[in-house]
C-alpha cells in the first residue's frame, strides 16, 4: 500500500504542466521592475555626488554613499517654504473635504429626503469632470477675487474636488451601519449630531483612514493647481518647487532626487500611519464581522 | 390608569395601509405579547409606540400623557431590538450607560447605575468587554441592561430571542419572565413564536394583516379562539381543520363529517358547509371500530415527552394531526379508527369566524 506522500507525488507528476502561473508571475515581475525602476533611479541619483552623476552614471550603484544632496535640500529655506505651503494646503483641504463628505454621506445614507438620490448622483458625477475643463473659469474667478498667488484657491479647489469621492465613500460606508444602532441611539436620547459623532463616526474609522490617505496623497502630490494659481516662489508647493529646483543651464539630478524622496516622505508616513485601517477599509464588508 | 393606551392607531406606507385602526389598553405592570405571522404589522406597532415611526392617525397615551407626537427619547420607553443594536465600539458598561451619558449625568452616578443594572442581569463581570467578545445570550442581556437602566414606563421588546439557538431561547425566556416579575414593569413584546407568546404573556394580542384578531390571556386565546386564524396560529402543532356539511333535521341541524352525523347544532343552521377545528390532543384512537373516521398513519413524530401522528383521511386533503397517548405505539401504514372529543370541537363558518365551541 502506498503512503499518502507517495500518492501525492504520483498525482503531482501525473498533473499536466501548466505554463500560465509561471508566465503570469514572470510578466508581473517585469512590470514591477519597470514600475520600480524610476524610484530606484531617483534613489541612486540622490546618493551620488555631482561629479559621479556628471560622468553619466545615473543608474549604477554609487561608488560611495553621498548624503550631501539631502543636506543641501534640507538646509535650503526655499524647500522649507515649499513644504510649509504644501502642508498649509493639504491639511485643511483634506480635513474640509472629509468633513463635508462625512456630513453629506450621513445625510444621503441615513436621512434621505425627496430627491436626495438625484442630488447624490449629481454630486458624484462631479468626479467625472476633468480639472482642465474648469481650469480657465476658475483662474478668472480667483483672479477677480484677488486670490491668485495665495494658497486659498488650492485649498478651496481641492476641498471642492474632494467632496464627490468623500461623499460617495462615506455614504456607502454609513449605509452599512445598521439602522437599529441609530434608532436605539434616538430612543436613548441622542440627536443626529450625537449619533454621527458618537456612533456612526467611530464605526467608520476604516473609511476615514482610506479617505485621509487618498486625499492627503492626492493633494500633496498635486502639480496642476499650484502651477495655475501661484506665481511667486514663496507660494509654491513642493511638487512645483521640485521642478523649479534646477539650474538655469543644467539639471541638478542629485538635488532633485533627494528632494523627490523628501517630498514623498509625508505621504508615505500618512500611509504607514493609517495603513492598518486602510487594509481593513479595503476589505470592509467583505465578511461578517 | 393604563400604562399604555392605543386609540384607533392607523399607519399607511404610501398608499398601503399596514395598521387598520388598533385600540388597546395595557395595564400597569402587564406583559403584553403581540403575536402574528411575518408582515402582519406587529413590529410596525412597536415602532409606532416607540416613536420611531409616526402614526398616520390615532393617538398613543403613555401613563396618561398623549405622546403621539412626542420624540422617542421623551416617551419614557426603552426598546430591545432583535439584532440587540449594541454599539460595537463601546464596552458593555458604555453601552448600558449610553443614555445616561447623553443625559449628562455625573460619571459616578452612571457607573453606580450601570453596575446596579448589570447586577440584576448578572453581567457584572462583562462590563469591560466589547460586544464582539460576548455570546448571543450575553449580548441580549446587555441590550436588556441598556433598557432597564433608564427606568422606563414601558419596555418594548422586538423579537428579542429570534437570533438565539433553541436552548438559549428557552433560558432567556425564563429570564425575561423573572425580570418582569422582579421589575413589575409594563412590557410590550413582539414575537412570531407562539410558544413565547403563550409562556410569557399576561395577555396575547393576535394580529392579522394590521388588525387585532383577538386579545386575551393565553388560555383564553388557546381554548376559545375568536376565529379560525387565531385557532390555527396559536398552538403547536396547529389545530386540525376538517370540512363538514350541515344537514337540516327537523328543527335542528346536524354536522355531517364524511356522511356521518357528528353532532347537532342547537338551532336550525342557515349554512351548508362549516369547518370543524379540533386540536391534536382532542383526537384519540378508538379501541373498537366505533369511531368518527378512519385514518392511515403517514408519519409519526416522537418528541420525547409527547408524540404526534399524521393521518391521511379520505375526506381531508391535509393530513390530520393526532397526539398519541403515552403508551400508544403506531407505525406508518396503520389504518386506525379515530374519535373526536365532542367537548372540544370548534365550529367555524366558511368566513372563518367562530360559530360554536365545545359540546354543541
Amino acid at each position: 500500500m502506498k503512503s499518502i506522500a507517495e500518492s501525492a507525488d504520483i498525482s503531482a507528476s501525473a498533473r499536466p504542466f501548466n505554463p500560465w502561473p509561471g508566465t503570469i508571475f514572470a510578466c508581473l515581475s517585469v512590470l514591477a521592475l519597470l514600475f520600480l525602476a524610476p524610484t530606484f533611479g531617483v534613489l541612486m541619483s540622490s546618493i551620488k555626488s555631482k561629479r559621479e552623476i556628471a560622468f553619466g552614471q545615473l543608474w549604477t550603484m554609487p561608488s560611495e554613499l553621498f548624503l550631501g544632496n539631502f543636506a543641501d535640500v534640507l538646509s535650503n529655506p526655499a524647500v522649507h517654504q515649499y513644504l510649509l505651503n504644501t502642508f498649509l494646503v493639504t491639511a485643511p483641504a483634506t480635513a474640509a473635504s472629509i468633513t463635508l463628505g462625512v456630513l453629506g454621506g450621513y445625510v444621503f445614507a441615513k436621512l434621505p429626503f425627496k430627491g436626495s438620490d438625484l442630488l447624490f448622483l449629481a454630486l458624484v458625477s462631479g468626479m467625472f469632470f476633468p480639472p482642465q475643463v474648469i481650469l480657465i473659469p476658475l483662474f478668472r474667478l480667483f483672479n477677480s477675487m484677488g486670490l491668485i498667488d495665495t494658497l486659498w484657491p488650492m485649498i478651496i479647489v481641492h476641498t471642492a474636488m474632494g467632496i464627490p469621492i468623500c461623499t460617495l465613500l462615506m455614504r456607502n460606508f454609513f449605509a452599512t451601519v445598521p439602522n437599529p444602532l441609530r434608532e436605539c441611539a434616538i430612543i436613548e436620547g441622542a440627536n443626529e449630531w450625537q449619533i454621527l459623532v458618537l456612533v456612526a463616526l467611530p464605526l467608520s474609522l476604516p473609511a476615514l483612514a482610506v479617505l485621509a490617505t487618498l486625499q492627503f496623497t492626492w493633494i500633496w502630490n498635486d502639480f496642476l493647481w499650484p502651477l495655475i494659481f501661484t506665481q511667486s516662489d514663496d507660494k509654491r508647493t513642493i511638487m512645483l518647487g521640485l521642478v523649479f529646483m534646477r539650474g538655469q543651464y543644467s539639471v541638478a539630478w542629485g538635488i532633485q532626487g533627494a528632494m523627490s524622496l523628501i517630498a514623498s516622505l509625508p505621504t508615505l508616513l500618512v500611509f504607514l500611519f493609517f495603513q492598518r485601517y486602510f487594509i481593513k477599509g479595503m476589505t470592509m464588508g467583505a465578511v461578517k464581522g | 390608569m393604563s400604562s399604555l393606551k392605543l386609540q384607533d392607531v392607523r399607519k399607511n406606507f404610501g398608499t398601503q395601509t399596514v395598521i387598520h385602526g388598533i385600540d388597546l389598553d395595557v395595564e400597569e405592570g402587564e406583559f403584553i405579547v403581540f403575536v402574528g405571522p411575518s408582515g402582519c404589522g406587529k413590529s410596525t406597532m412597536l415602532r409606532i409606540i416607540s416613536g420611531l415611526d409616526q402614526v398616520t392617525s390615532g393617538r398613543i397615551f403613555i401613563a396618561g400623557n398623549d405622546v403621539t407626537f412626542t420624540h422617542p427619547s421623551k416617551r419614557q420607553v426603552a426598546m430591545v431590538f432583535q439584532s440587540y443594536a449594541l454599539f460595537p465600539h463601546m464596552t458593555v458598561a458604555q453601552n448600558i450607560g449610553f443614555g445616561l451619558r447623553l443625559a449628562k449625568l455625573p460619571k459616578a452616578e452612571i457607573a453606580k447605575r450601570v453596575f446596579a443594572a448589570a447586577e440584576v442581569l448578572q453581567i457584572e463581570d462583562l462590563l469591560g468587554r466589547y460586544p464582539r467578545q460576548l455570546s448571543g445570550g450575553q449580548r441580549q442581556r446587555v441590550a436588556i441592561g441598556r433598557a432597564i437602566i433608564r427606568n422606563p414606563r414601558v419596555f418594548l421588546f422586538d423579537e428579542p430571542l429570534s437570533n438565539l439557538d433553541a436552548a438559549l431561547r428557552v433560558q432567556m425566556r425564563l429570564e425575561i419572565a423573572r425580570l418582569h416579575n422582579r421589575l413589575g414593569a409594563t412590557i410590550v413584546y413582539v414575537t412570531h413564536d407562539q410558544t413565547e407568546a403563550m409562556t410569557l404573556a399576561d395577555r396575547i394580542v393576535v394580529i392579522k394583516e394590521g388588525e387585532i384578531a383577538q386579545v386575551g390571556n393565553p388560555l383564553e386565546v388557546y381554548e376559545s379562539p375568536a376565529n379560525k386564524f387565531v385557532a390555527g396560529f396559536i398552538g403547536a402543532p396547529s389545530m386540525n381543520f376538517l370540512k363538514a356539511s350541515i344537514r337540516a333535521e327537523g328543527g335542528r341541524s346536524s354536522i355531517q363529517l364524511y356522511g356521518a352525523a357528528l353532532a347537532y347544532l342547537p338551532d336550525r343552521f342557515a349554512r351548508e358547509y362549516i369547518e370543524l377545528g379540533i386540536r391534536p390532543e382532542h383526537l384519540s384512537f378508538s379501541e373498537s371500530s366505533d369511531c368518527d373516521f378512519w385514518g392511515v398513519v403517514e408519519l409519526v413524530e416522537e418528541l420525547g415527552s409527547e408524540s404526534f401522528a399524521y393521518l391521511q383521511t379520505e375526506f381531508n386533503p391535509e393530513p390530520v394531526t393526532i397526539r398519541l397517548e403515552p403508551n400508544k405505539k403506531v407505525k406508518a401504514g396503520d389504518k386506525l379508527p379515530v374519535s373526536i372529543d365532542r367537548n372540544a370541537m370548534h365550529v367555524f363558518s366558511e368566513s372563518g369566524s367562530t360559530v360554536a365551541i365545545g359540546r354543541i
